[in-house]
């Protein structure tokens, strides 16, 4: 996808879930866990993610984490 | 001598400079759509599309002009290198390397991106609008309307001017480009210290108003700068300083001691009168001056009931807390990290509510610290709690599946979608805002439906209803909660829904909802608390 094919996709974006299902389409894998509860935030990071053409580094969670 | 007025001086100048040529720019795009018109003052779209290289070739005064922008940053250098000259450091770093003359001309090539994106966006805007306006059969009076709207916005529209934007970029850039090269040059000389500088004006924020003339270690600026306050702009904090428009700077200091946090960090909690003495977790406290950890005490006592603080006492406490942004518990080590004071806002500009962080660890804690289960919680094992979750869920309209753990009789309930509407509603109302990039601020990426919760303790009262739902209310309607791979985990449904109605229960108003929603699984949780008094 070209950057302004990107851009374009994000203005149609409106929920989470509709970054989070461009971010899929675009990185080819989930948007990984960030630990982040606001789903506001999330997408502040998702979008910009996907503006930079960036994946997200995500973090990987011990068994006894509880948030 | 802090260079802060004369950085204050360059980012007006640049502001004035670029809002004159874009006025400029306007007139001549205007000037020349008035002369293709024809004698009616309507535009053919053949000749709209011809305007194009015109307006392009316009476009260029606004790149020429931000290119001088750019190239005036050497005057920022030669003020710092200036100062930086007077510092007790050895001599080789008072002047410029060849590495740091490339430094500068990326830091000035990043700049100019910001310009230029900008002045790529509103070329296509403005060719979209000339034409679309042609196919119309527009008068040249209303197209001359939508241009000015949309390039120095003295005419209303939707959303911002392209002046409104570039001049912002203009003003942020300088002092953008300031911090960058200050933090640069400072690691260059081993220099790890910085003192927050500038003037307090009437609109300063309370933040900057909260830091400015502190020195803090590198390190405490950067644990500092991850809490939340009105207008913050995320990014690095000697790039972003106080957020948009902000007009302090950082200067690298050499052997002075750090500042603690100011203490008027430290926000009074309220506490209401209570039978029972106040818990005292403060000392668990890996760090934080006295009046912090007083702070700490009051903000989770303010959290609790008489029952809870009784519960609290009795129980084995964590092995240490921590009062760090990031909110979590880990059973194995017996850690709590929650913020003092914790507030949940959808965005930077909203005010926010309470958050019952504090509180809501400690839930996690109690639950696992009086299971009888080895490495796991109470709440996760308990038959009655789990099928209580499961009997709420079923209050709603949704689909039941056959639970194929063999746990729950009665099968396993899928909220339906249709439902989440009505859930949101009680805890949150809904407005539509921008999203900016990271990178550069100044730049629009995108719309979204952001969130105001209703009330102290709603995000908690989400993260339940996220919980029911796994993950799909957080991600459907913008609203608190955790990842659907979260929900995934063994537990944590369980494990979530305790430790948030554990944060709720000296909420009334909070509370009320809780049971609302969930009266079954409130039950057995008060259930447990009774049994947790009278161990």
């Amino acid at each position: 996808m070209t950057k302004k094919e990107r851009q374009e996709k994000l203005l149609e974006c409106e929920t989470l879930e509709d970054f989070n299902n461009l971010y899929l389409l675009i990185f080819k894998e989930e948007v990984p866990e960030t630990t982040i509860l606001n789903a506001m935030e999330e997408i502040d990071v998702v979008a910009n993610a996907i503006y930079d053409n960036k994946k997200i580094k995500g973090v990987i969670l011990p068994n006894d984490y509880n948030i | 001598m802090s260079r802060n007025p004369f950085l204050e001086r360059l980012a007006d100048q640049h502001e004035a400079q670029i809002r004159s040529t874009l006025n400029n720019l306007e007139a001549d795009i205007i000037s020349q759509i008035g002369k293709v018109t024809d004698d009616s003052g309507v535009l053919t779209t053949k000749i709209s599309i011809e305007l194009r290289n015109d307006i392009k070739r316009y476009m260029e005064q606004y790149r020429i002009q931000a290119d001088t922008l750019v190239r005036d940053y050497d005057q920022i250098v030669n003020s710092f290198m200036e100062e930086f000259g007077e510092l007790n450091i050895p001599d080789k770093f008072k002047s410029l390397t060849e590495a740091d003359l490339i430094t500068i001309n990326q830091l000035k090539f990043q700049s100019f991106s910001g310009f230029e994106e900008i002045a790529n966006r509103y070329l296509t805007e403005i060719n979209a609008n000339v034409y679309q306006n042609a196919i119309a059969g527009k008068p040249f009076n209303e197209m001359v309307k939508d241009i000015r709207g949309l390039i120095t916005g003295d005419v209303d529209r939707r959303g911002r001017s392209m002046s409104g934007y570039a001049s912002q970029i203009a003003h942020d850039s300088v002092m953008q480009f300031d911090g960058q090269f200050t933090v640069y040059k400072a690691k260059e000389a081993g220099l790890d210290k910085y003192k927050y500088t500038g003037t307090l004006v009437r609109d300063s924020r309370d933040h900057c108003r909260l830091h400015i003339g502190k020195t803090y270690t590198e390190e405490r600026i950067r644990e500092i700068w991850q809490g939340s306050w009105a207008g913050k702009s995320e990014g690095d904090p000697f790039i972003v300083r106080g957020g948009y428009r902000c007009r302090h700077t950082w200067i690298p200091i050499v052997e002075v001691e750090e500042d603690e946090i100011p203490e008027e960090i430290i926000e009074p909690t309220s506490t209401s009168r209570s039978n029972v003495k106040d818990v005292v977790i403060s000392s668990l406290l890996n760090r934080g001056s006295k009046k912090t950890r007083q702070a700490y005490d009051d903000d989770f006592n303010s959290q609790l009931t008489d029952q809870q603080k009784t519960i609290v006492d009795k129980l084995e406490k964590p092995k240490v807390i921590k009062n760090n942004q990031k909110g979590f518990y880990l059973a194995g080590s017996k850690t709590i990290s929650a913020q003092l004071n914790a507030i949940s806002r959808s965005t930077e500009r909203s005010k926010g509510v309470k958050s019952y962080v504090i509180s809501h660890e400690y839930g996690h804690h109690i639950d696992y610290v009086t299971s009888k289960t080895v490495n796991k919680a109470w709440s996760e094992t308990n038959d009655d709690f789990f099928n209580a979750i499961e009997k709420d869920k079923r209050k709603f309209k949704g689909v039941t599946r056959p639970d194929l753990t063999g746990r729950s009789k009665e099968g396993y309930h899928v909220i339906d979608t249709e439902e989440y509407q009505g859930l949101f509603d009680k805890l949150a109302s809904r407005e539509k805002i921008e999203i900016f990039s990271k990178n550069n601020p100044n730049l629009r990426i995108g719309f979204v439906n952001s969130t105001e919760l209703k009330g102290d303790g709603y995000s908690n009262l989400s993260d339940i209803v996220d919980a029911m739902t796994k993950g799909r209310f957080r991600k459907k309607m913008n609203m608190w909660g955790h990842t659907e791979s979260y929900w995934g985990k063994r537990g944590s449904v369980e494990k979530e829904i305790f430790a948030n109605l554990f944060s709720l229960q000296n909420n009334p108003k909070a509370y009320a909802i809780a049971k609302e929603i969930i009266p079954n699984t409130v039950k057995e949780f008060e259930k447990r608390m009774k049994i947790l008094e009278n161990l």
